[in-house]
């Protein structure tokens, strides 16, 4: 009785999708159209959150020493720098490698160093801070940390900018956060209005299964496999498509692109999140589909 | 079979549709429910087949209460009664045989069993030739049969028809009745609405007559 019910549940679906093909393909569409939306949305979003990280990540400490101390000094601080738990990574650049810097960046008029006796650089530490630490307050804490050792100086990074930039990254979560928020909701919205169309194609159909004695689970079960193929094939094409735009703007846009964004690569979803996106996609076609039979079961 | 007592039922405006119906049927009953339109037979025949609930009053069918039934319990209720309705009721998206087989896929009946049956009331109604068209494509007594062929697919006990011959010519009408009479004596029991004077003199059959949502003979 089991496997009879299931191949009845199975076959009416799919023979209910034979029978209504404009309804069923109109609410593929429609389900593909609307993930497509929010997936070309969340893609563009998860890349751009990305890239700002990539920036953010570029913030180092520049930690100059003072003249006076010996190389077992410098040990010390290095040490004591890497002990910070926010640090990741700690450079040295000596004084004379300094020097050899600038005079390599001024070129042709490094005749302009020829005068100066005394090397006047002072050796320094960059100091790179781990994923995530680049926090304005992290950075202010570390750079006082450093500030306060013995043999440091003084310690430079882009307070002002860093500032900024953070508070843009944050604008930039919440923005996302909420247009995708709003986004889902109109897609959820949409999606559910377009299985209330499946429903009430079937208005009659349903009502004559009642009057012969089906009862709501025999009705609902092929209703919410419907529900179930439109909303895995609707997503499953949404993302075949955002596939070919991805692969197409890589192709043709990405070099102009990276011209101003730096060498980043844009990623597309991985597959988690894909098999997430098509799971959604299918549950949201079950539950749409159910929840539109509403009053409709009560004949 | 078939009881009612002091049944009324009120649609929420001011005259009751049906004002203390009593009567029974017993089981193999031919049974003529006529009036003019708007005396109540539609709604009395819905009570019958548990699309509307008695205001009032108790209805019981096959010795079950319909006013005190489990919601989930009226499918199976269901099951039992066939019916035939006026404006047919036919899935004109799908086929005769798909329209036919709708009560046997319901009670859950294999694939092939069903085949066979379809085949079985289509050759019954004298349709075999049509299962695989589809309704829109045949005759009104056509598919009057076809509505009929689908009310005795599953071999219910009790028949309900209401209006069966309403839109078809006399010739049609005829026909339609002695497949209903035919159904009867192969032991259902028939409850038929009309307002057909002529098929109500010409088979001699138990009346009831409604006149304003009473019985009135």
């Amino acid at each position: 009785m089991f496997f009879v019910r299931v191949s009845y549940y199975i076959r009416k679906a799919l023979s209910n999708l034979r029978a209504y093909p404009l309804v069923t393909g109109l609410a593929t569409a429609t389900v593909a159209f609307c993930v497509f939306i929010f997936c070309a949305y969340l893609l563009f979003l998860i890349n751009v959150t990305g890239l700002l990280t990539g920036v953010g990540k570029t913030v180092h400490l520049a930690v100059y020493l003072s003249d006076d101390i010996d190389e077992k000094q410098i040990e010390e601080v290095k040490d004591a720098i890497i002990s910070i738990k926010e640090v990741s990574e700690v450079t040295f650049t000596s004084k004379e490698e300094a020097l050899a810097f600038l005079k390599e960046s001024f070129g042709e008029q490094t005749g302009v160093l020829e005068g100066i006796e005394d090397n006047p650089l002072p050796a320094s530490f960059e100091v790179a801070l781990v994923e995530g630490g680049q926090t304005p307050e992290n950075t202010k804490l570390v750079a006082d940390k450093i500030g306060r050792m013995k043999g440091v100086d003084d310690v430079v990074y882009p307070r002002e900018w860093l500032t900024r930039f953070n508070e843009f990254v944050r604008f930039v979560r919440a923005a996302g956060v909420a247009v995708g928020l709003i986004l889902s909701l109109a897609a959820v919205a949409v999606i559910a209005n377009t299985f209330k169309l499946i429903i009430l194609s079937r208005r009659q159909e349903i009502e004559i299964m009642k009057l012969v004695g089906a009862t709501n689970s025999l009705i609902k079960m092929p209703v919410l496999i419907e529900g179930m193929l439109v909303g895995l094939f609707g997503s499953a094409a949404a993302l075949l498509g955002l596939v070919f735009l991805f692969s197409y703007f890589m192709d043709h846009f990405y070099e102009t692109v990276s011209l101003f964004v730096g060498p980043v690569v844009p990623a597309f979803f991985s597959p988690v999140m894909i098999a997430a996106v098509i799971g959604a996609s299918t549950l949201l076609g079950i539950v749409g589909s159910l929840l539109s039979f509403g009053r409709l079961l009560k004949v | 079979m078939i009881r009612l007592h002091h049944v009324y039922k009120n649609y929420g405006g001011g005259t009751d549709a049906l004002i203390d119906i009593t009567f029974s049927v017993a089981r193999g009953e031919f049974i003529f429910l006529t009036g003019p339109s708007g005396a109540g037979k539609t709604t009395l025949l819905k009570l019958l087949y548990l699309a509307e609930h008695p205001t009032k009053g108790q209805v019981f069918i096959n010795g079950v209460n319909v006013s005190t039934i489990r919601e989930r319990k009226i499918p199976y209720l269901r099951r039992a009664v066939g019916v035939v309705f006026q404006d047919f009721k036919l899935l004109n998206s799908v086929t005769v045989s798909e329209n036919i087989a709708f009560p046997l896929e319901v009670m859950g009946m294999p694939r092939r069993d069903i085949n066979k049956q379809v085949m079985r009331v289509l050759k019954f109604v004298g349709l075999q030739d049509k299962y695989d068209a589809k309704p829109l494509e045949l005759s009104g007594g056509e598919q009057q049969r076809v509505a009929i062929a689908r009310a005795v697919a599953n071999e219910p006990p009790i028949l309900i028809a209401d209006e069966p011959t309403g839109n078809l010519d006399s010739e049609l009408t005829m026909d339609i009745i002695r497949l209903m009479n035919y159904i009867h004596k192969r032991g259902a029991t028939v409850i038929m609405a009309t307002h057909n004077k002529d098929i109500v003199e010409r088979f001699h059959k138990r009346l009831i007559s409604l006149g304003r949502g009473r019985i009135v003979g």
